[in-house]
């Protein structure tokens, strides 16, 4: 059994990063969609949704195409900084940030519109700057509900199997994270690994799902 | 003068576009503005504190010009140090009475903390009486506590002028009469300049040095009250 604490820290540490983009980008992109009108948004909101509709091994493809030594962003990174991000951690953290994005900028712009905007007004006429009203006003009313959308993005980037499979293949030790492990234990007759390893998934996200639950959005305090 | 206002905006409602059309021209020192629910009220009171824009006019306040469109003027809201006290006071659901009253007296991305002391907060929690809920949140609070707390969020930062959305209407009768009482007396003891909005007349007789009607989005009539005005 040794060997199942492998992938399990290996995807607690991708899930983790692909959490921890998503708490900036996807908040960031929640609040915009939110509180901002523009042309495209509509559009821009439909395709940062995609990442959840399109099959993973599709997701999994296009990042290959952008990310690998030929593609634009691969060929960019390779030639200026000498960064190769196919086959590597790292690249699993992508495919997991970009299949879960949605999760969280959604829940992060439904969490935004909740906001009472009186509450934003009032700080202004208090002489508090359009940043720290964000800050002080709008991220601790919107909070939970951004929470629950990232441990939701937690529990799914530490599933996610078909683009990181695509992108950052099955290494032992380097890229193989729980569910690509459990896949290649079922391949190769390994029962008793694939049976810890499917266990260990399961309660992890059972524990998240709880976690989630309790933080849902409508428990908001003091939103009417 | 006081208040100088002759503001115009227009709505752009699916069902039925709105003109507001609000002229002001006043040196009370308690101006009611009195109108039916739908009227305006509150866009008038939010175009004044700078929270929506106007599409032409000007507002001047005690001699500042706070927007003037042909001057191309526009003040933001936090420059303009008017106190703005909301319809259901809007204090922050996530912070404590303390924190609320001292939420101005801190500039910076952090609120204050729980245990936070300055005097002027204290003063104020003293001065309304709020000094045993001062660590409980706004919605422990009664109605009459909240409007205080309002008032002392908006107060503590020292404003020029005091806007209040329909303060009493969240309160009952008997509250409603008392706290106007509170309210005149406090308006006399600060010396602040202040516009009260209402539908409701008894705050025009209990309150008002001068009331300025407005009905269908248009300010249509200014009656003198008291004898502010004649001085």
């Amino acid at each position: 059994m040794e060997s199942a604490w492998v992938p399990l820290t290996l995807t607690l540490k991708v899930a983790g990063w692909a959490t921890a983009l998503n708490l900036v980008f996807g908040v960031a992109i929640g609040f915009l969609l939110a509180r901002k009108r523009f042309p495209g948004r509509d559009l821009l909101d439909a395709l940062l949704t995609l990442p959840m509709v399109m099959p993973p091994t599709v997701l999994g493809y296009y990042l290959l195409v952008l990310l690998g030594r030929h593609g634009p962003i691969g060929g960019w990174l390779r030639d200026s900084f000498g960064i190769n991000l196919i086959f590597t951690w790292q690249g699993a953290v992508i495919a997991a940030t970009i299949v879960t994005f949605p999760l969280v900028f959604k829940s992060a712009r439904a969490a935004f519109e909740a906001v009472d905007p009186q509450f934003e007004q009032a700080a202004r006429v208090l002489r508090i700057s359009e940043g720290a009203v964000f800050f002080r006003v709008t991220l601790p009313l919107a909070w939970r509900g951004i929470l629950a959308g990232l441990l939701l993005a937690f529990a799914r980037a530490s599933g996610e199997f078909g683009a990181t499979l695509m992108v950052a293949g099955s290494i032992p030790g380097k890229t193989q994270t729980l569910s690509v492990a459990v896949y290649e234990a079922v391949q190769a007759g390994q029962d008793s690994i694939a049976n810890f390893l499917v266990l260990v998934t399961s309660v992890t996200c059972i524990a998240v799902l709880l976690a989630a639950g309790r933080l849902a959005p409508g428990r908001v305090a003091g939103q009417p | 003068m006081i208040w100088d206002v002759d503001v115009r905006k227009r709505f752009e409602n699916a069902k039925c576009p709105f003109t507001l059309t609000v002229r002001l021209h006043s040196n009370a020192q308690r101006l009611v503005l009195l109108g039916p629910s739908g009227a305006g009220k509150s866009q008038a009171l939010k175009i004044i504190a700078g929270l929506s824009v106007p599409d032409d006019g000007h507002v001047r306040v005690a001699g500042l010009t706070l927007f003037d469109r042909r001057a191309r003027i526009d003040a933001p809201p936090q420059q303009r140090r008017l106190a703005y006290v909301f319809q259901d006071y809007a204090l922050f659901p996530h912070l404590t009475v303390l924190q609320n009253i001292a939420f101005a007296l801190h500039t910076g991305l952090v609120n204050p903390k729980r245990n936070v002391r300055h005097d002027a907060v204290t003063r104020w929690l003293e001065l309304f009486h709020l000094e045993p809920v001062a660590h409980q949140y706004p919605e422990q609070l009664s109605g009459g506590q909240r409007q205080r707390a309002a008032l002392a969020r908006a107060l503590v930062a020292e404003p020029r002028a005091l806007l209040l959305d329909e303060p009493f209407a969240a309160l009952d009768r008997a509250l409603r009469a008392h706290l106007r009482q509170e309210l005149a007396e406090l308006q006399a003891q600060l010396n602040i300049p202040l516009i009260l909005i209402t539908h409701d007349e008894e705050d025009v007789e209990c309150f008002a040095d001068a009331v300025i009607h407005l009905q269908d989005g248009r300010t249509i009539a200014e009656t003198v009250e008291h004898d502010a005005l004649a001085a």
